[in-house]
């Protein structure tokens, strides 16, 4: 029950784009094709959730006994920066394919705030480490929902007729704070 | 004071310590070894990921190029001078190649062809042949939309009349247009001085074509007769010229019968200058 509350809770009801507002950089600059926006998905979740496992491991560990909690946005950023780096080099070596699918998008994560705000999230809430890797990859799982949802608007939106001054970006953020409030119509499902 | 700065230095210091050796251990161990001639190839090519070379964008070219040798490997718009430099930096005689131009094979202008109906619906030709026949009555013209025109890399295309326009120098006949035309009004033929080409694309019969637009090949076959070399074929009721065999004679443009003469002679700006020159 516990399990299904965080699941529901980070997909639909605390959706990282649409109720945190994290990550939205990515959510408007890669969501112009269908393709582009599930590899970048991907690429988050990927790193979402050993980002997270990680940090959570930093701070159970290392924050916490040394009463230094303060350190967490310093400390994750470092372990991110250095993961996307890590990853991106075993990548290139093990599987060339995914490597190339990933593309630009794997060094963009690094400044991805959506991966700090559900690393520091993951550590709030009272989730073991079992439950905070769980939250961070349902959150991902979020993000790739809000993301390829858009994506397929905007697709839409290319042959639609839009007002000039409205055309690309500004139709794109009337469009996501739509969407937006249709996933407000979720809250209070879950505390 | 010093005690609660030496906590957060030292963990921050470790932890950071400890990633850039895991990172110097991965990048060691997971190192791939990648041949500089691939970079160097890459900076040499236009970088506009046309695709024209039948590989998904340049880097793709330089690695096909530099792993396989292979000298059948062409670039279109780099042209063969860019082909036979990168041939000598890898010293590798490349195969000669063509150059090629883009054409429109259709001259069906607002007043050239007749328009079926005001046609306000979205501004695609794919759309557009999707709800009758297109805004013209020919099946086969350019619809004149220019859904075309945001797949050139390089501004060659325009809108005129109705119709679109290449510009000669602009193109590099690198074909990205070709698949995104719906009628395949385009086509690329060999880049000479004197190019002729029929400029139509209705495979309607004669007296049908006739009808709807007065530039259109109506198949009398003249031009067929009037060909010394035999360049010119009949393919389902549109002339075609072989332009291997096509010499620039333009004999067959003289007969063409066709109001808006159906067979177009184009000079090079070169050779019209020339000749202009010549006759003072």
């Amino acid at each position: 029950m516990e399990i299904l509350l965080i699941v529901v809770s980070a997909v639909f009801v605390n959706n990282v784009v649409f109720a945190r507002f994290l990550g939205i950089c990515p959510y408007i600059g890669v969501s112009k094709k269908l393709d582009t926006a599930i590899g970048m998905g991907f690429a988050v979740t990927f790193v979402m959730t050993l980002g997270s496992a990680i940090a959570y491991l930093l701070y159970k560990g290392i924050l916490v006994p040394y009463k230094i909690e303060f350190m967490q946005t310093v400390m994750f950023i470092l372990v991110i920066a250095s993961l996307v780096q890590v990853v991106e080099i075993v990548l290139k070596k093990v599987s060339k394919v995914l490597y190339a699918s990933l593309g630009i998008f794997l060094p963009l994560i690094t400044t991805n705030c959506a991966i700090l705000g559900v690393a520091i999230l993951a550590n709030q809430g009272d989730y073991n480490f079992f439950e905070s890797v769980l939250f961070s990859f349902f959150s991902a799982m979020g993000f790739i929902l809000a993301i390829v949802l858009f994506a397929g608007i905007r697709e839409k939106l290319e042959t639609a007729d839009v007002p000039t001054p409205f055309k690309n970006v500004p139709i794109s953020f009337v469009v996501a704070a739509i969407l937006s409030m249709a996933f407000m119509g979720f809250s209070g499902l879950v505390k | 004071m010093a005690s609660s700065m030496i906590l957060p230095v030292i963990s921050l210091g470790s932890v950071a310590f400890a990633l850039s050796v895991i990172i110097l251990y991965i990048s060691k161990k997971f190192h791939v070894e990648e041949d500089p001639m691939v970079e160097i190839i890459n900076d040499m090519l236009p970088g506009v990921n046309c695709g024209a070379c039948g590989l998904p964008g340049c880097m793709a070219f330089a690695e096909e190029l530099v792993k396989t040798k292979n000298t059948n490997l062409t670039c279109p718009p780099g042209g063969s001078d860019l082909v036979s430099a990168l041939g000598s930096k890898l010293g590798l005689q490349m195969a000669e190649v063509e150059p090629v131009t883009c054409v429109v094979l259709c001259q069906g202008t607002h007043n050239v062809v007749k328009p079926t109906a005001e046609y306000v619906g979205i501004q695609d030709c794919w759309a557009a042949t999707q709800t009758f026949v297109g805004p013209k009555q020919c099946p086969y013209s350019c619809v004149g939309l220019g859904s075309c025109i945001a797949y050139c890399d390089f501004g060659a295309m325009s809108l005129e009349d109705g119709i679109i326009k290449i510009d000669d120098e602009l193109c590099t006949g690198c074909g990205a247009c070709i698949p995104a035309c719906p009628t395949k009004v385009l086509a690329l033929i060999p880049k000479k001085d004197k190019q002729i080409f029929i400029a139509c694309n209705s495979h309607d019969k004669g007296a049908v074509a006739k009808k709807y637009c007065s530039a259109a090949c109506i198949a009398c076959q003249k031009c067929l007769k009037a060909c010394d070399l035999d360049a010119i074929t009949m393919d389902n009721n549109l002339a075609v010229i072989n332009q291997e065999a096509c010499n620039g004679c333009a004999k067959c443009v003289e007969v063409c019968p066709v109001e808006v003469n159906c067979i177009i002679e184009r000079k090079a700006s070169t050779l019209i200058e020339e000749e202009m020159k010549k006759a003072g």
